[in-house]
């Protein structure tokens, strides 16, 4: 009899055993934010080439959309979000942004910079799924009205935002 | 004079305690008697049997099928070879993916019974280990590509992606503990229950997605590791008894 009400603590204090380590997971949630990445713009002095200077009353917005990204905000380094809609192709996605800045007279002063890039299927997890990363990425600028130089070296393959992509220099 | 005969009746209760414990001692066994009379013979044989939880959590989910036979041999006074076999389906629906697993395993191991038990009972209290193997296939569904942005909302929102990608030929191994108990419900007739922690070995993964469930092995763990439950009815075919 003592031997049968110990096996019978012990399997019930398994059981509850069991019940706590499988209730909860770390790959229940999804913690990464954001998963699919912005393509990640520092802005620096021309002069003074290790300053980060930032732009006065920025608005950005994609050429032929409405909805604006960002609207007169004072920033010095922005993430911009790139067009993964064609990510089961393989044909290059171009998106030409608008880079409108504002100096304290009011007077506007458009950029617009041509991105490339090829949107690619990514997996990441269970709990986050599948995020688009863009490949081949290029920027060229059509229009350079305030911008000075865009230094995109080191850039191929859009897939963190642990650093930034472009510095563009004014 | 009174005084030593009193003290002599003493001597002889000590004799006396002693006379009793030689008598004991000095019965000899015959010659045509049985030497242990109390000793209970148990049944050595193979057991089989069909895990019942699993037919039954494919009636109430929709999205689990699967069937297992368990088997054992006892080896031992307390060791028994045993193995399970079966096939499982699970669909996995998380939020971003939705996927089918499809295949066989196998289990083999050993048991090892710690109870101890009354008289002529069969009851078990086992830990044992396994080694695992499933071969498989996975189907993703469908998939919504995750663009969400907590900080700033979502400016190119994707619909869900309705697909059929299966990769076919994935295996994994893996080796497990587990514990349980069994007990002897009629005669021959065993009731287990028992849960297992696994650790995958190694595992073929699909390309450009994960493998979120293995027959055999329950949901793969981000760390690669697993629970399982099994609750059988088998039954004893006896060979012989020691």
């Amino acid at each position: 009899m003592k031997h049968r009400k110990r096996a019978v603590q012990f399997a019930i204090s398994f059981c509850i055993g069991l019940v706590l380590f499988s209730a909860c997971e770390k790959d229940d949630f999804c913690l990464e934010n954001p998963v699919t990445p912005r393509l990640v713009i520092r802005f620096y002095d021309n002069i003074n080439r290790d300053i980060v200077k930032r732009v006065d009353r920025l608005s950005i917005f994609i050429e032929s959309a409405p909805d604006s990204i960002l609207r007169q905000q004072n920033t010095d380094s922005i993430a911009i979000p790139l067009n993964p809609t064609n990510f089961l192709s393989d044909e290059i996605t171009s998106t030409t942004y608008v880079f409108r800045t504002e100096d304290g007279n009011a007077s506007e002063k458009e950029a617009k910079l041509t991105i490339e890039y090829i949107p690619e299927r990514d997996y990441v997890s269970r709990s986050c799924g599948f995020r688009i990363i863009f490949n081949d990425v290029e920027i060229t600028a059509t229009e350079s009205a305030w911008i000075d130089e865009i230094d995109t070296e080191n850039l191929t393959t859009v897939d963190n935002q642990n650093a930034a992509h472009v510095q563009i220099f004014h | 004079m009174f005084k030593y005969f009193i003290s002599l009746a003493f001597v002889f209760v000590v004799c006396k305690i002693q006379a009793q414990e030689q008598v004991k001692d000095s019965i000899a066994p015959k010659a045509n008697q049985k030497t242990d009379s109390i000793s209970y013979k148990t049944a050595y044989g193979l057991r089989i049997g069909i895990d019942i939880s699993k037919p039954i959590l494919g009636e109430l989910n929709e999205r689990y099928s699967g069937l297992e036979f368990v088997a054992d041999y006892r080896i031992g006074k307390s060791l028994y070879i045993a193995t399970e076999f079966g096939f499982e389906e699970e669909t996995a629906n998380e939020d971003f993916t939705n996927s089918t697993v499809n295949g066989n395993y196998a289990r083999i191991g050993l048991n090892y019974n710690q109870f101890k038990n009354w008289l002529d009972m069969n009851n078990e209290l086992l830990i044992g280990f396994r080694y695992g193997y499933s071969t498989f296939k996975q189907t993703l569904n469908s998939y919504t590509p995750n663009v969400t942005d907590a900080t700033n909302g979502i400016y190119f929102p994707l619909g869900r992606v309705e697909t059929n990608e299966t990769a076919e030929g994935l295996s994994a191994h893996w080796g497990e503990m587990l514990i349980g108990f069994k007990v002897e419900v009629f005669t021959n007739t065993f009731i287990s229950v028992s849960g297992s922690y696994k650790i995958m070995l190694d595992i073929n993964e699909p390309e450009d997605f994960k493998a979120l469930y293995a027959p055999g092995f329950n949901r793969i763990f981000e760390s690669n590791t697993g629970f399982g439950f099994n609750y059988t009815i088998s039954y004893l075919i006896p060979f012989k008894k020691k």
